[in-house]
């Protein structure tokens, strides 16, 4: 994930701290196993068309991203891994590709050629996985499972800006998380306050790079192979697990505000606050009731 | 100073009159060290944050406006004793000017960490630094 | 029971505890943030020449009439007076009564102590609902007990003077 982790946990028992620690442990595994990058990876034997048998964790993302695939109709997509290499913005050197090069990459896209039977992933051709957009949350989610199996009351995962809080705070008051506002790392867009849940955000500002006047950001859509333009600069989720949040931030960044909040529609306990390109803030109709929200 | 006691009707309350005391003394310094000492535990256990705010929330009596402390400017707010000023510079908050007449507020000054106060009474001014990460758990980007 | 030459003795030192703490309010300070607090001045006469209730009543005499006069009963500024008048007497009589161990000017500073301890918690409590107004207990303590050392002095100087005319009262 190459991202700062930071976690607190209450009380502040010597069991708590070797939670903490152990939480670290655990992310730090998930990381591991949901890399595409090293050459002797899973992945990368997937990538090679080799049937391959997934290890748990590396399952139970993979299942979560192909879930929220079916339900966004493949706005958010964990095939896309081909798409993204060649943009480099997985490797943190990012450059424009050339359109027949997009074209033939995004011929691997497409998580309805892949089934999971088990263990097992069957496809007829190789497959290039990405779980970036899933193996941070899934992560959060697993650290707060261990934080909470180990005597923690309360506490928060916080994965460079994808988050999970549990529990009552010292002072029993809600946990306050602040949504960056796009341009400014100073400002915000808001402040939300939770009791129990987690917070994810995908936004243009977070990795892009600039060439011939243009600006490429890291959010790509599965349709066309670009950075999605959907008229939204940001999107924050709110819901009972990061793995969820984390996707469906991503999901409703590619599919734009209309149909972004109908794909929320009728789910209990998730919210969200977009900021657009207008600058306008929209939210749905939990947020200021069901969760709190202070607008900067 | 310890004067005849056919002087004071009044004769318990002469004891008083005495050059200090060993016992004013020790007092003087139990207090001096309160004074050093009592303001890092009340102020800690009270949960006082060391991180900067980005704006501050000024009541008057008239009611409460929130100024952000990311520019620079120089507001001039009204009590009733008199217009004052109030100056945001480089992120912190000062008392500039103050019609009151012992100037604690001004003594006060510069502040810019969340929950920070300036607070003139005379005036019934209050100048409290809210907001930035630092009353916030985390932030989701 | 006190005797009318007492009463009017009390009624003297009231009145000049007034006019001191409104001279003192209403006269620009010669220093800045410094109030010397001579009203309390009178109350540890009082406490010398007349004894401890007597002393109590020069305080809450003072701060009412200044709350009355200077406008504002329930201002914050006659909630501070009152707060700190109170907490003072609070240090001031149990100190006085601490087998004669303390002379007026250990007194006059627990009092000059109390009363700005006081204020800022009430201040606190009131206004900010949060310990910050603390950061200034170092600077304003200090001087409550650079000033309370001083108007010891000048009670203990007042009263012994004050002790060589007869104090009406007994005889």
């Amino acid at each position: 994930m190459g991202t700062l982790v930071e976690i607190a946990a209450y009380p502040d028992t010597n069991r708590v701290r070797t939670a903490v620690a152990e939480a670290y442990e655990r992310m730090e595994a998930i990381e591991a196993a949901t890399d595409h990058r090293e050459e002797d990876s899973v992945l990368a034997a997937l990538r090679r068309g080799e049937r391959v048998t997934l290890s748990g964790d590396l399952r139970a993302a993979f299942a979560s991203a192909m879930m929220i695939a079916r339900e966004s109709s493949g706005a958010f997509d964990p095939t896309m891994g081909k798409v993204v290499s060649l943009w480099g913005f997985d490797m943190d050197t990012p450059r424009l590709p050339l359109e027949q090069e997009l074209r033939n990459s995004l011929k691997t896209v497409g998580f309805e050629k892949v089934t999971l039977a088990g263990s097992i992933i069957k496809a007829d051709s190789p497959v290039w996985l990405d779980l970036g957009g899933v193996a941070k949350g899934y992560a959060v989610d697993e650290a707060v499972k261990v934080l909470k199996e180990q005597g923690a009351s309360a506490g928060i995962v916080n994965a460079g800006g994808d988050l999970k809080a549990f529990g009552k705070k010292p002072g029993g008051k809600r946990w306050r998380i602040g949504v960056q506002a796009p341009d400014d790392h100073q400002e915000l867009a808001g402040v939300l306050e939770i009791t129990n849940g987690a917070v994810a955000t995908s936004g243009d500002y977070e990795r892009y790079f600039e060439t011939g006047g243009k600006r490429y950001h890291h959010i790509l859509d599965p349709g066309t192979g670009y950075p999605a333009r959907s008229g939204l600069r940001s999107v924050t989720i709110v819901a009972f697990d990061c793995l969820l949040a984390d996707a469906l931030s991503t999901a409703i960044f590619v599919m734009g505000p209309e149909k972004g909040l109908e794909l929320l529609k009728g789910r209990d306990g998730v919210h969200a606050v977009l900021v657009l390109e207008t600058g306008e803030v929209l939210t749905t109709g939990g947020v200021g009731s069901e969760v709190g929200f202070e607008r900067r | 100073m310890r004067e005849g006691k056919d002087h004071f009707p009044t004769s318990g309350a002469s004891s008083f009159l005495r050059r200090p005391t060993i016992w004013d003394t020790c007092l003087l310094i139990f207090l001096l060290l309160l004074t050093f000492t009592a303001p890092r535990i009340l102020i800690g256990a009270s949960g006082g944050s060391l991180k900067a705010g980005s704006y501050i929330e000024v009541r008057t009596v008239d009611g409460s406006s929130v100024i952000s402390l990311k520019k620079d400017a120089t507001h001039i707010v009204k009590g009733p004793l008199g217009a004052a000023k109030i100056i945001i510079e480089d992120g912190q908050a000062r008392m500039e000017s103050a019609p009151c007449p012992l100037k604690i507020c001004e003594a006060m000054g510069p502040i810019k960490n969340a929950g920070e106060t300036i607070l003139c009474l005379p005036n019934r001014i209050s100048v409290k630094v809210t907001g930035g990460e630092g009353e916030l758990d985390a932030v989701s980007r | 029971m006190r005797s009318p030459g007492r009463v009017a003795y009390l009624a003297l030192l009231i009145a000049a505890a007034f006019v001191l703490s409104s001279l003192e309010r209403a006269l620009p300070s010669p220093v800045p943030m410094i109030r010397l607090g001579l009203g309390n001045v009178m109350t540890l006469t009082a406490f010398a020449v007349l004894g401890l209730r007597d002393g109590a009543w020069v305080t809450f005499g003072r701060v009412a009439l200044v709350s009355f006069i200077w406008g504002g009963v329930f201002s914050p500024t006659a909630v501070m007076s009152l707060t700190g008048g109170a907490a003072s007497l609070m240090v001031m009589i149990p100190l006085a009564l601490c087998g004669r161990r303390f002379s007026l000017y250990g007194i006059s500073i627990g009092g000059a102590f109390a009363h700005i301890s006081a204020q800022l918690a009430v201040a606190s409590a009131l206004y900010v609902q949060s310990a910050d107004l603390f950061r200034l207990l170092p600077f304003l303590g200090s001087i409550a007990l650079v000033t309370g050392i001083i108007n010891g002095g000048i009670a203990t100087l007042l009263a012994s003077k004050l002790m060589l005319n007869k104090v009406p009262g007994s005889g």
